[in-house]
């Protein structure tokens, strides 16, 4: 968290205003300088697979636009008026008021001008998520916290087959929307209903308010949402599966699908037999294109890097050693995850495979990346990250996919790559850009 | 090397407004009365800080490294530009496509406590180290500012350590709330630490400033133009070499693309190196350009070449300027734009036949004084609305729904909310189209008669979508939060 950076790969912590906006008739209102709301929707939002604005989100996203008079005299007053505007203004059903740097450096008490109108009955909620306290990922976690400390409600009965989802992040993950939509139609077909409380048909605060009464937490992800998990379980008592692996494929996915099982006691015959059918699907495509895979073989890359946040680098680590039986270079992890996670993320990177392994490095510069990649020696490799690193994969002739903001080479819809379908579809993309290469 | 100090905010140099609205006739009235206050929006969506437009004004200086002196979000431009940045280098020739070179300081808690100068030096001396450039730009941001960061200092005595130019760029976002704050921070920043010196004056050479979303066709349009006159066109500061920079100073004139941003530095070249320039607006439209094209001969001693080149050009255009006329003869029009933009299509309304319903223009100032008062002297537009807002589309929103305009010509702010509402829309900048000069306004003119050909777009897209606000407010005043 304290060096400089090249080529940022996330945002700062106010970046949690995407997570507002990825929820369903919740109006974000952010407290602070006059360009944070619409460089991070530049950053995560547009210039980021062209996502969109959303619903209140891009230019509509609430704003105090705190200036000079704001940072010398303080800007509770400012915010104040603005709440009280977008009460009478923006049409929505949770109103998350997110302060950025200037607000909390001049020490504005938000949360006590925020209280004031929770306590005239208005569903509203403040989160601190200060630029300077951390990056996006930290901002999603600060946001959820909120909305579970100030807004939830215990429940007064268990719902016995409810899960709430806590993976990938609005917005961060460029491909959040079709990612949350597998996830739910995977645990739909071992009988879990999935509350997944982000994007188009999740619900919105009706979904919201059901996160208490679920039977368990799922936290699928190598560290993200943790933290959530625990503060749903101090709170509200609910027990939750941590499981640190984001499935790509067959083998990761039914791995997944299985602990799920286990740990919600479905009958093992309920989830073997979606697994099966699921992987028979799986294994027609990849059989299919055996004859591509083996045959064309000199276009298959030496070695593959990926330069991604923890979710992907080690989920596509993963499937492609142990499904394409491909080789593994360094890998970057570029999510800045806590201590212990790097420990247990280097272990899992030592052991992709009985006999296959990968060192991972864990940075977010892409000078840094640049220069250990330049100097690995790989020949034509596989270059697995983002936008910025195109011009890295030319330079040492290999081949490019971008997977991870920033992505401006995609327009991105609802594309997964989570699950059965989303190891097809990462397997299509990226030889689509290896034999783009020789047209 | 002298302590620069930061460039005078808009609000106090220009007397910038951002919070008005009313009928052009009224607000025409205001402005020349004086009377066009400094109002608040007491309720508001977010705008745009003069950070950002500080970094959009210098990203694409060739051979150059940008470090945004801030916690990592502000830096979240760099990948927003970046992919013009590779489109501008594609249309320009150039063979090796390049990303532009962006660090943030990535300022943290403890930074905010003990302060970032150690991190500032880190990154200047890493962004050396890596990449050898000819100039690295240093922008500050909030926090630097709040905190304290003497910045100014810093980088006086960093540059005493590096070989690089070091070009401090002073843009806390929240000391203006005028964005285009940014653009002079910007020039100051090259005025003070690029051009070091007066130059002998090619009387050839002209400085056109133009900003990034001033595309590459529209440059070769005007570069025609200027040809013509036998004028060579140092394009500025956009792609530019430092040198191109420093090259400014040679210059016999001065003139811009777009005046709201070029007019800081125009003003400076001519009181530091007495080169005169221009003040038309934007060469948008036929008079606009005619007007444009006229100021730059006269300064450079073409007047009468200048009035030969307007008649060819006038003679040429007329009859694909006639049929478009007469297709969009009627169509009421809605412009949501930076001031200069939104004026000079104001004003082109009769060029091309379409009837003004209103315009959103983001500021007023002193700048576009004349132009409004010409606009608001055109019968067709008394009536039309001016709303002078920082972007805020639910005010936009509520007008739209009581204009009910044919079509909506705005930039890439709120074509969406715009097309959600129902109405097609036609971007008023594009970075591969030409919208300036002659043959830019037949190829507006065909943008917004395709548009209107086929809506089905926007029209589907208000079926199945409907804006965040409530319908109450679409019955308020659309002023109502301007005090």
């Amino acid at each position: 968290m304290s060096t400089t950076i090249e080529q940022p790969r996330q945002f700062c912590a106010l970046g949690g205003q995407q997570t507002v906006v990825a929820i369903e008739r919740a109006i974000p209102i952010v407290h602070s300088g006059p360009g944070c709301a619409n460089k991070l929707f530049g950053g995560l939002a547009f210039f980021n697979g062209f996502q969109g604005s959303g619903r209140a989100g891009g230019n509509a996203i609430v704003g105090t636009n705190s200036c000079e008079q704001e940072v010398i005299f303080g800007g509770e007053n400012r915010l104040r008026g603005v709440i009280e505007g977008a009460l009478k203004v923006m049409d929505g059903d949770l109103f998350v008021v997110l302060t950025g740097c200037t607000a909390d450096l001049v020490g504005d008490d938000t949360a006590t001008v925020v209280s004031e109108f929770r306590d005239r009955g208005v569903p509203i909620v403040h989160a601190s998520t200060a630029g300077f306290k951390g990056y996006t990922y930290l901002g999603h976690e600060l946001v959820v916290k909120a909305i579970i400390d100030q807004y939830l409600q215990p429940a007064p009965a268990v719902i016995p087959n409810l899960v709430n989802v806590w993976s990938v992040v609005p917005y961060q993950d460029t491909f959040w929307a079709g990612n949350l939509e597998a996830i739910r139609e995977l645990l739909a077909g071992i009988g879990l209903e999935a509350n997944i409380l982000f994007g188009h048909d999740s619900g919105g605060t009706a979904a919201w308010n059901k996160v208490p009464a679920a039977a368990f937490n799922l936290v699928l992800s190598p560290w993200t949402g943790l933290g959530i998990a625990h503060c749903l379980e101090e709170r509200f008592g609910t027990p939750f599966l941590h499981h640190p692996v984001f499935p790509i494929g067959a083998v990761e996915t039914s791995r997944f699908l299985r602990a799920v099982g286990e740990f919600a006691k479905i009958p093992p015959a309920v989830v073997e037999s979606y697994i099966q059918k699921q992987e028979a699907h799986f294994y027609h495509y990849l059989d299919r294109a055996a004859d591509f895979f083996l045959e064309m073989r000199w276009d298959l890359p030496g070695r593959f890097l990926t330069i991604a946040d923890s979710f992907y680098s080690l989920g596509i680590s993963l499937f492609l050693v142990n499904e394409l039986g491909l080789l593994p270079g360094r890998q970057f992890v570029t999510d800045e995850p806590p201590e212990d996670c790097r420990t247990a993320l280097t272990k899992q990177f030592a052991a992709l495979s009985p006999d296959v392994s990968a060192e991972v490095t864990f940075t977010h510069d892409g000078g840094e990346i640049a220069e250990l990649v330049r100097n690995s020696g790989y020949e034509q490799p596989l270059i697995i990250g983002t936008s910025w690193d195109h011009d890295l994969a030319k330079e040492v002739g290999g081949y490019h996919l971008t997977i991870a903001l920033p992505i401006t080479d995609r327009l991105v819809m609802d594309r997964a790559y989570v699950g059965y379908r989303g190891g097809l579809r990462l397997i299509e993309d990226i030889y689509a850009s290896v034999l783009s290469t020789y047209q | 090397m002298p302590i620069v100090k930061p460039v005078e905010i808009r609000e106090s140099r220009l007397g910038t407004v951002i919070a008005c609205g009313g009928s052009c006739q009224d607000v025409a009235k205001e402005a020349r009365q004086g009377c066009l206050k400094r109002a608040e929006r007491t309720f508001s969506q977010a705008t745009v800080c003069q950070e950002w437009y500080s970094m959009f004004t210098l990203l694409t200086v060739q051979n150059s490294v940008a470090i945004v002196h801030a916690p990592v979000g502000c830096a979240s431009s760099g990948s927003t530009m970046n992919i013009f940045n590779r489109m501008g280098q594609v249309v320009r020739g150039e063979t090796r496509i390049r990303n532009a070179h962006w660090f943030s300081t990535n300022l943290t808690e403890s930074d905010t406590i003990h302060g970032g100068e150690d991190k500032l030096r880190a990154t200047v001396l890493a962004a050396e180290e890596r990449y050898h450039p000819e100039a690295i730009f240093i922008f500050t941001s909030c926090v630097s500012g709040i905190i304290g960061d003497p910045v100014a200092e810093i980088v006086s005595r960093l540059q005493d350590e590096v070989k690089t130019r070091l070009v401090l760029s002073q843009c806390e976002g929240f000391r203006s709330s005028v964005w285009l704050t940014g653009f002079d921070a910007s020039f100051h920043a090259i005025l003070n630490y690029v051009i070091d010196a007066p130059r002998k004056t090619d009387p050839n050479l002209v400085n056109v400033v133009s900003p990034l979303t001033v595309g590459r066709l529209d440059e070769i349009e005007l570069d025609r133009l200027l040809k013509q006159l036998n004028l060579e066109a140092n394009f500025v500061p956009c792609y530019a070499s430092l040198e191109g920079l420093r090259r400014t100073a040679a210059a016999a004139a001065t003139t811009a693309t777009c005046l709201t941003y070029g007019d800081y530095f125009a003003r400076e070249l001519t009181r530091r190196y007495q080169i005169p320039h221009t003040r038309e607006l934007m060469p948008l439209g036929v008079e606009s350009t005619d007007r444009w094209l006229l100021q730059l001969a006269e300064l450079t001693g073409r007047g009468d070449q200048a009035r030969k080149l307007i008649e060819a050009e006038h003679a040429r255009i007329a009859p694909r300027l006639a049929e478009l006329k007469a297709q969009l003869k009627g169509k009421r029009v809605f412009v949501s734009a930076g001031q200069a933009r939104a004026l000079s299509i104001s004003n082109f309304a009769d060029e091309l036949g379409f009837e003004l319903a209103g315009t959103t223009i983001y500021q007023y100032d002193e700048v576009i004084a004349e132009s409004l008062q010409r606009l608001a002297g055109r019968r067709g537009a008394q009536a039309a609305t001016i709303n002078v807002a920082n972007v805020q589309p639910f005010e936009q929103a509520n007008l739209l729904r009581r204009l009910k305009p044919d079509l909506y010509v705005a930039d890439e702010m709120t074509t969406g909310f715009a097309a959600r509402a129902g109405i097609p829309t036609v971007m008023i900048y594009d970075y591969g189209m030409n919208y300036l000069g002659y043959n830019g306004l037949i190829a507006t003119g065909e943008r917004m008669v395709n548009a209107l050909k086929n809506p089905s777009f926007a029209v589907k897209l208000a079926r199945h979508r409907r804006l965040p606000y409530r319908e109450e407010w679409y019955q308020q005043d659309p002023f109502k939060y301007i005090e």
